[in-house]
């Protein structure tokens, strides 16, 4: 157990790694984050399927101008783990994982703000490396600034993976309401992703976009895969032959009138080639 | 500042040797593999924007005092979109160091950070992301290990050519490219993009969200026969199918747009909810049979 919980806190880190520097695969999606503590603990399809329900719930929330948002990422790896170390069925396992995951993300917010608090220390001392010229000292400091970071989950994971065992005591006959409730709440719960969403985008000026997207899906039956074929051609033909009058002056710099003629047969020949 | 003035004048940028590949090339792995992890609240990412320049700036100067002080120009304030828009504003920035004026690289950063936060995070997260993530989730869900690694080989590859693609680009054409692109190009480019994201997330919302309401009505009997239940969620298939699933979507995107409440408490009165009702068998699927 303590091999494993250490392996576990590694990815935490490294998750946050992944988010704050290279982004290689988006670590700290909880999809990602659960699929791969699903790998580790042995459990994939039980990692996929939490970090899965969990990645439709954070959907819409990323640390734009660096906000704080429920920790999802740790959320889905300790879920993950919980949900294994529970004896029963795998409907049983996913509620757990669900019903741990998603308030830890929710609690985890709150240490969040001290990793980002932190390395505040940090830069007031590389103002100080600045003036003396000195490089290594700034490489030093701007690495070591990442230590709250990674601290503020790591030591959660570790603990909660550490004590999974006390979880699978506590839940070994898994009551059918319970198992019920949770059903519901991942069920509903991707709608906050989804609002969040639309929070971004404008809603009011294109709200009819979501209607086809809707009439697509709930009336004629096609496939997510399908929808989103439609949805390509659609902008197409919407970028493409929305008249373009106020963008003149700026696009049509060399010659004005010819402008106008080679556009639309660009746009055509991209509409074909959809 | 008059010292800087000075140099431009001095030397003109044809004389001024370029930075070599190698030394731009340190700059641009330095931003790729650390560039946000110094992150705090009192300055975000300066301190990463400035260890991403000092190979830059060592080489572009010799003497040690000037040195030292491009190093303090460059922690200065600094936040902007790490995937869309930072390796273009670093790109550009080295192109104003290059030319000799640290107070043009200044104005460059402050002037591009903003606008393109809003452009790149808006396109890399709202956008992309969710394009590329929710058909992963699905795929995970139903038990696929290809969506994972769907997800995470859409993000490996054109995260890479996005940011690598963008900072020869902001280094060879700097300032006058964002110029042009605000001409109206990108803007459509983006209103495209917009069109697609709405479209599929109106059959996203009703495919994902699953809610379901149990109720029956006991309606009059027929004629002498015995009265029959009818299921309200039948009745609602044939009119509004997945009503429930875009009224609790509409409910909450109501309450977090016009009430400005913290998506966090969204996510806790839904959870308490879910678990309530939930309980009780009500708005869940029966199981199949």
């Amino acid at each position: 157990m303590l091999l494993t919980a250490l392996v576990l806190t590694l990815w935490a880190c490294f998750c946050i790694y992944d988010n704050l520097g290279p982004t290689l695969i988006y670590a700290s999606r909880p999809l990602i984050a659960g699929t791969v503590a699903g790998l580790i603990i042995g459990d994939v399809t039980l990692g996929m399927a939490v970090g899965g329900t969990i990645e439709l719930i954070a959907l819409g929330s990323y640390t734009y101008g660096g906000a704080t948002i429920p920790d999802f990422t740790t959320g889905a790896i300790v879920g993950t783990t919980l949900a294994h170390a529970v004896s029963g069925g795998f409907t049983n396992q996913l509620s757990v994982g669900l019903a741990l995951g998603i308030p830890a993300a929710v609690l985890l917010a709150a240490l969040d703000p001290i990793g980002r608090f932190l390395p505040t220390f940090w830069i007031h001392r590389a103002d100080v490396a600045a003036v003396s010229g000195k490089t290594r000292e700034m490489t030093v400091l701007h690495f070591t600034a990442f230590i709250p970071w990674a601290a503020v989950r790591a030591v959660p994971t570790f603990l909660a993976v550490y004590y999974s065992g006390a979880v699978a005591n506590v839940e070994k006959h898994m009551p059918a309401w319970f198992t019920n409730g949770m059903t519901l709440v991942g069920g509903i719960l991707p709608a906050v992703g989804f609002a969040m969403l639309l929070t971004l985008l404008p809603v009011k000026r294109y709200w009819y976009m979501l209607l086809i997207g809707y009439v697509l899906f709930a009336y004629m039956k096609v496939t997510l895969v399908g929808i989103a074929l439609f949805g390509i051609a659609i902008a197409f033909m919407f970028v493409t032959l929305r008249p373009q009058t106020p963008a003149a002056p700026g696009v049509s710099r060399t010659d004005p009138p010819p402008a106008t003629d080679p556009a639309p047969a660009a746009a055509e020949g991209e509409a074909t080639n959809v | 500042m008059s010292d800087t003035i000075e140099r431009v004048e001095a030397a003109p940028p044809a004389e001024r040797p370029a930075i070599p590949r190698s030394v731009l090339n340190r700059s641009f792995w330095r931003y790729f593999w650390s560039f946000q992890i110094s992150w705090n609240y009192e300055r975000m990412q300066a301190l990463g924007f400035c260890w991403a320049m000092i190979p830059v700036l060592r080489y572009l100067n010799s003497d040690d005092r000037s040195f030292a002080e491009a190093m303090q120009r460059h922690l200065a304030f600094f936040n902007t979109s790490p995937i869309v828009g930072g390796p273009f504003i670093l790109g550009s920035t080295i192109a104003m160091e290059e030319s000799g004026s640290g107070t043009s690289a200044e104005g460059v950063k402050v002037a591009m950070m903003g606008p393109l936060a809003g452009i790149g995070d808006a396109l890399t997260f709202a956008l992309y992301n969710t394009f590329i993530f929710t058909f992963a989730s699905n795929w995970a869900i139903e038990g696929h290990l290809y969506g994972p690694i769907f997800a995470a080989v859409m993000v490996l590859v054109p995260y890479f050519v996005v940011r690598r693609w963008q900072f020869t680009l902001g280094y060879t054409q700097g300032k006058s490219m964002i110029m042009n692109l605000a001409s109206g190009a990108f803007e459509r480019f983006q209103e495209g993009l917009i069109v697609l994201g709405l479209i599929v997330l109106g059959g996203f919302i009703p495919s994902i969200v699953k809610i379901v309401t149990t109720l029956h009505i006991t309606g009059k009997a027929p004629t002498g026969g015995k009265p029959k239940p009818i299921a309200v969620q039948d009745q609602i298939d044939k009119l509004l199918p997945f009503l429930l699933p875009v009224l609790v979507t509409a409910l909450i995107y109501f309450l977090l747009r016009r009430f400005r409440m913290h998506p966090i408490w969204a996510i806790v009165i839904l959870f308490a909810i879910g678990l309530g009702l939930g309980s009780q068998g009500w708005f869940i699927k029966p199981p199949a049979g």
